[in-house]
């Protein structure tokens, strides 16, 4: 079921009729079902991996919780030296539960997703060693939304395990957690203590609340239907037949992917959130205007922010804490002279399974990997000519606050964003490299501009699209406390009305639907 | 009190880390140099830090440090 098919909104029209009708202490129950129906309809017999995966992060916190309680209710009897060692036992037998829990739903993941990717790497040494043998792909069809379900029941047994939040005892509470029909598409990646409380309490039909959550969907839907899936014929035309176009034209369709990727996907966001608050649920932020971005750094807290957030505390912080980082920075401090050095190797080697975790999180092959080490290589070299940069910006009288400064500081991040995206594009790392050369064969990007006209006139709705999205943006950068739907439902009823109308215009006049149009999937659908 | 400035200093020098109330939410320490602070402030105070000790509350203002290093001294 296509998140911008009738069949959705109609099913959702539906559960949310019930949602309201039935009595509130069972509207986590519709939320469930309606998620089970959901799943069960994408997926088929594959729903069984994420009732798994439930029922072990289930079962394992309690055995978590189970384990503690034993401890507590131990703890009176023993003398002072005595329970500082039992604590050392309980700590280390937590470490072990939590490891074996995480790695078993994590091995579902990897056994299913990630099994090919050791399939091109085998292949690729056969290759390097000259061996006249390949080994052949597997063919493995994925449940919806795997990789986001598995990261949140891993975040949902490791916020057990750290005391943020208590093992839930009702599995079926759990299960909606993971299972939640909104987020299980592109996420956002939500957490059980975000999300417990708002399942657990009664929620009444609240008109306003429901307007702006339709405000949402709308503009998601313009995102989706009038950008995101128009630029996707161009594009999808250059990148299949890159042979045929000049390289300007690569260039532009280049930076019409990166819009694209992001009306994508922010689009979802925006159809997801405002589903979720018809039923007075907010989900996770995942986007905030990433182009406006001055660095890469803040890009990545800009984009996709529920995967950085989720990297940051279930990958960078157990490294940090971890003995293997604590030997990195006392070896850094012993062997390294200068200052800078000493603080920047130690958190280098940290934010490597960082990046390294971001790229395998995007796909399983070797162009994925790439694409996490591409921005932690740019993001070290970063690290590690601040003090020359910093020089550089003395020396030329250039202050932080400087407005064409920051202009040129985010048309950097928008260039180096776009080479990201164009080994994201690319089908293999081959052919990513083979585009760059193609894309500097030529400048001349006025006739680069008409080729891209000339594969589809409609390409220009997608850019006066473009320009809307880009006025929001900047009223939403200007009034960062407030939320653009709050923003649109202060104003007089008619501006109110009217901003609603030009958005079903432009959707129904330019989106890309109707008779012969089969809805393509969202991209990060795949993930 | 002191001793905490000066390993605060020595990761970011130049910065008057007594009058700041916003050291993470205004970006003076990332998470790249808290990385580096808490195994100095390991090594220093012989304490031992969790994962659920990492939040910005915890380390906004050197008040809010020393209130976390004292805890985790006990």
């Amino acid at each position: 079921m296509k998140l911008t098919s009738i069949y959705f909104f109609a099913f959702v029209l539906v559960v949310c009729l019930v949602y309201y009708l039935i009595p509130k202490k069972m509207q986590w129950i519709v939320l469930l079902a309606s998620s089970m129906v959901f799943f069960v309809m994408s997926s088929g017999i594959l729903t069984v991996y994420m009732l798994a995966t439930t029922a072990i992060v289930y079962g394992g916190a309690l055995w978590l919780n189970k384990h503690r309680e034993t401890f507590e209710s131990r703890k009176q009897e023993l003398d002072k030296a005595q329970r500082k060692e039992a604590k050392k036992k309980l700590k280390k037998g937590q470490k072990l539960r939590v490891a074996a829990i995480a790695v078993t739903v994590l091995g579902i993941l990897v056994v299913l997703k990630y099994c090919n990717l050791g399939v091109e790497i085998a292949n690729m040494f056969m290759g390097i060693f000259h061996l006249n043998y390949s080994f052949e792909m597997f063919s493995i069809v994925l449940p919806l939304g795997i990789s986001y379900y598995t990261l949140m029941a891993v975040s949902y047994v490791t916020d057990v395990y750290r005391g943020v939040i208590k093992a839930e005892k009702n599995p079926l509470r759990v299960l909606l957690f993971v299972s939640y029909f909104p987020h299980i598409v592109e996420g956002p990646f939500d957490r059980f203590k975000d999300l417990s409380e708002q399942f657990s309490i009664p929620h009444k039909f609240d008109y306003d609340s429901f307007c702006k959550g339709c405000i949402l969907v709308l503009f998601g839907l313009f995102k989706k239907m009038v950008i995101a899936d128009r630029l996707g014929i161009t594009v999808a035309e250059i990148f299949d037949h890159p042979s045929e176009h000049t390289g300007p034209a690569i260039v532009i369709a280049t930076v019409m992917y990166t819009i694209q990727l992001y009306c994508d996907f922010s689009g979802c966001i925006d159809i997801i959130s405002g589903v979720s608050e018809l039923f007075g649920i907010k989900v996770a932020e995942n986007f905030r205007q990433p182009f406006f971005s001055r660095s890469i750094n803040e890009f990545w807290r800009r984009w996709h922010i529920t995967l950085g957030l989720w990297l940051k505390e279930y990958v960078y912080y157990p490294v940090i804490l971890s003995g293997h980082f604590k030997a990195v920075d006392k070896f850094a401090k012993k062997h390294l002279k200068s200052n800078h050095l000493i603080n920047v190797v130690p958190a280098a080697y940290a934010l490597f399974f960082v990046w390294l975790s971001n790229g395998l999180w995007h796909g399983a092959s070797l162009k994925y990997i790439l694409y996490g080490l591409y921005y932690y290589l740019l993001m070290m070299i970063g690290e590690l000519c601040k003090p020359l940069f910093e020089k550089i910006k003395n020396k030329m009288h250039i202050k932080d606050g400087n407005k064409p400064f920051a202009l040129f500081q985010m048309l950097r991040t928008f260039l180096i964003v776009n080479i990201g995206m164009l080994l994201f594009r690319s089908a293999t790392v081959g052919e990513f490299f083979r585009l760059i050369k193609q894309a500097m064969s030529s400048f001349n990007y006025f006739g680069g501009a008409r080729e891209v006209v000339t594969i589809s006139i409609e390409v220009i709705y997608a850019f006066v699209g473009v320009v809307v999205i880009l006025m929001i943006g900047i009223v939403k950068e200007k009034n960062k406390t407030v939320l653009f739907r709050d923003l649109i439902y202060q104003k007089p009823f008619i501006l109110r009305y009217l901003f609603v109308l030009f958005f079903v215009t432009c959707i129904l006049t330019f989106g890309v639907y109707g008779p012969g149009y089969n809805a393509s999937d969202f991209v990060y659908a795949q993930f | 009190m002191d001793k905490l400035i000066e390993i605060l200093n020595s990761l970011r020098p130049g910065v008057d880390f007594a009058a700041q109330t916003k050291i993470v939410d205004d970006g003076i320490l990332d998470s790249m140099t808290i990385a580096r602070l808490i195994g100095l402030l390991e090594d220093e105070y012989d304490i031992e830090f969790e994962v659920t000790d990492l939040v910005p509350e915890n380390f906004n203002s050197v008040e809010a440090m020393m209130k976390m290093i004292e805890r985790l001294e006990d």
